[in-house]
């Protein structure tokens, strides 16, 4: 008889709240780490800044009661760890991203990662209140209200901030006919 | 909805447009147009913000967590060991017969801290040979004459400084590690650490720790292992051949 493997992974099956765990991690620590990396333009910050925000995520499982609020939820506790990390900020201080190093993708054509590149330094160069909401709504999946309870504001300032956003970049990426214009509608 | 309205919508939220947007969308074909190059949009912002994610991402996180975890709960045990430590002192002769156990007890929990070093063997479903598995026993100058059963992972390991097989064995109720430490003192003793099921025991030479998501099998590897290291079974069985 073929023995079971060890699934989702890592001591799979200790106990319900490490399994669920497990489950959380691997579910979203991939784009936890993306908005990490976005937050501190950094690497390796950004990797310690995941790390340190699943540990705080651990110790505090008992607070997630919504399975599908843990999104939001481990947004909060990584901007709350960013902050802590930059003390002197407040939880919605956010970098500017001056120096963007990025490994060239595997698999992409020349032409594409050059474009990604390109728009890459366009959302860098954003100006932090506009590219914070973004990465929010694109990255971290959040809907206006939950941006809005994230950065302290109201839905409509957020639906503001991501329109001028958007028409930012596509300003920045030189689309200064059509695309860049504001409702498209000339 | 109109298209004014409409195009304000899906400058901010291209991805989620309600009922009336979609109805809008719908009936007009140059708004229809101006949502798929949105469209199109959204997915070049999604590549770009794709950065790269370091391999095995989710593993050094879980790793992280299980040895800041597993530190925690060793300072707290270490802070009741040294409060018993000083109670027993004052016990005379029954502190000898406790500090005998100690080594024992920190081969498990050194074999349990050591298993999170290497996660990835617990999902070994490899087939280790008995040729590879005595190589490894022969460097730690222990002869196993008879195969324990089939062995999916074997490694030598230093753990806490002491010399060591460290072997997962794949059985019906999951995988099992097993770790041979030569010279180990061993009382035998079961325990639960890190949400896993334990147990020590002095076998051969030294020490063998089980360590697995259940005990069912224990019994059965201890035997087995038992069988594997005494001589005199196997001699009994090639004189019955």
């Amino acid at each position: 008889m073929k023995a079971k493997p060890l699934r989702p992974g890592l001591l799979a099956t200790m106990n319900p709240k490490q399994s669920q765990f497990d489950a959380l991690v691997r579910a979203t620590s991939a784009e936890l780490y993306r908005f990490g990396y976005w937050l501190c333009g950094n690497e390796a910050l950004a990797h310690d800044l995941v790390q340190e925000t699943y540990l705080r995520a651990w110790r505090s499982m008992d607070d997630l009661r919504d399975t599908k609020a843990a999104k939001a939820w481990l947004v909060t506790i990584l901007r709350r760890e960013h902050a802590r990390l930059y003390e002197r900020k407040g939880p919605t201080s956010f970098e500017q991203i001056d120096d963007l190093e990025i490994a060239d993708f595997d698999g992409l054509s020349p032409d594409q990662a050059g474009e990604d590149s390109v728009v890459r330094r366009a959302i860098a160069a954003l100006d932090a209140k506009y590219r914070e909401p973004l990465l929010l709504q694109v990255l971290g999946g959040l809907t206006c209200e939950e941006i809005a309870s994230q950065l302290g504001s109201t839905p409509a300032a957020v639906m503001t901030q991501l329109f001028r956003a958007r028409q930012k970049l596509k300003a920045a990426l030189g689309g200064t006919g059509e695309e860049a214009k504001v409702y498209e509608l000339s | 909805m109109n298209c004014l309205e409409f195009r304000r919508t899906i400058a901010a939220l291209p991805r989620a447009l309600d009922n009336a947007a979609r109805s809008h969308r719908e009936a007009c074909p140059r708004c229809a147009e101006a949502h798929a190059r949105a469209l199109v949009f959204e997915g070049s912002l999604d590549r770009a913000l794709a950065v790269p994610v370091p391999a095995q991402l989710a593993d050094q996180i879980l790793l992280h967590q299980i040895t800041a975890e597993r530190s925690q709960r060793l300072g707290r045990g270490h802070q009741l060991w040294r409060m018993a430590a000083g109670f027993t002192i004052g016990m005379g002769m029954a502190t000898v017969g406790w500090l005998a156990l100690a080594p024992s007890e920190s081969m498990a929990a050194m074999s349990v801290a050591h298993l999170v070093e290497e996660p990835m063997a617990m999902a070994s479903h490899g087939a280790v040979s008995m040729d590879e598995v005595q190589a490894i026993f022969a460097r730690l100058n222990t002869r196993l004459p008879r195969s324990p059963g089939p062995i999916a992972y074997i490694r030598f390991c230093v753990i806490g400084g002491h010399n060591t097989a460290h072997m997962v064995m794949q059985r019906p109720s999951g995988a099992v590690t097993v770790i041979f430490a030569p010279g180990v003192v061993a009382a035998a003793h079961s325990f639960n650490d890190a949400g896993l099921r334990g147990r020590e025991l002095a076998v051969a030479n030294g020490s063998l720790v089980l360590l697995s998501a259940n005990d069912t099998e224990f019994d059965a590897i201890a035997v087995a292992f038992n069988q594997a290291f005494d001589t005199t079974v196997l001699h009994r069985n090639s004189a019955a051949i």
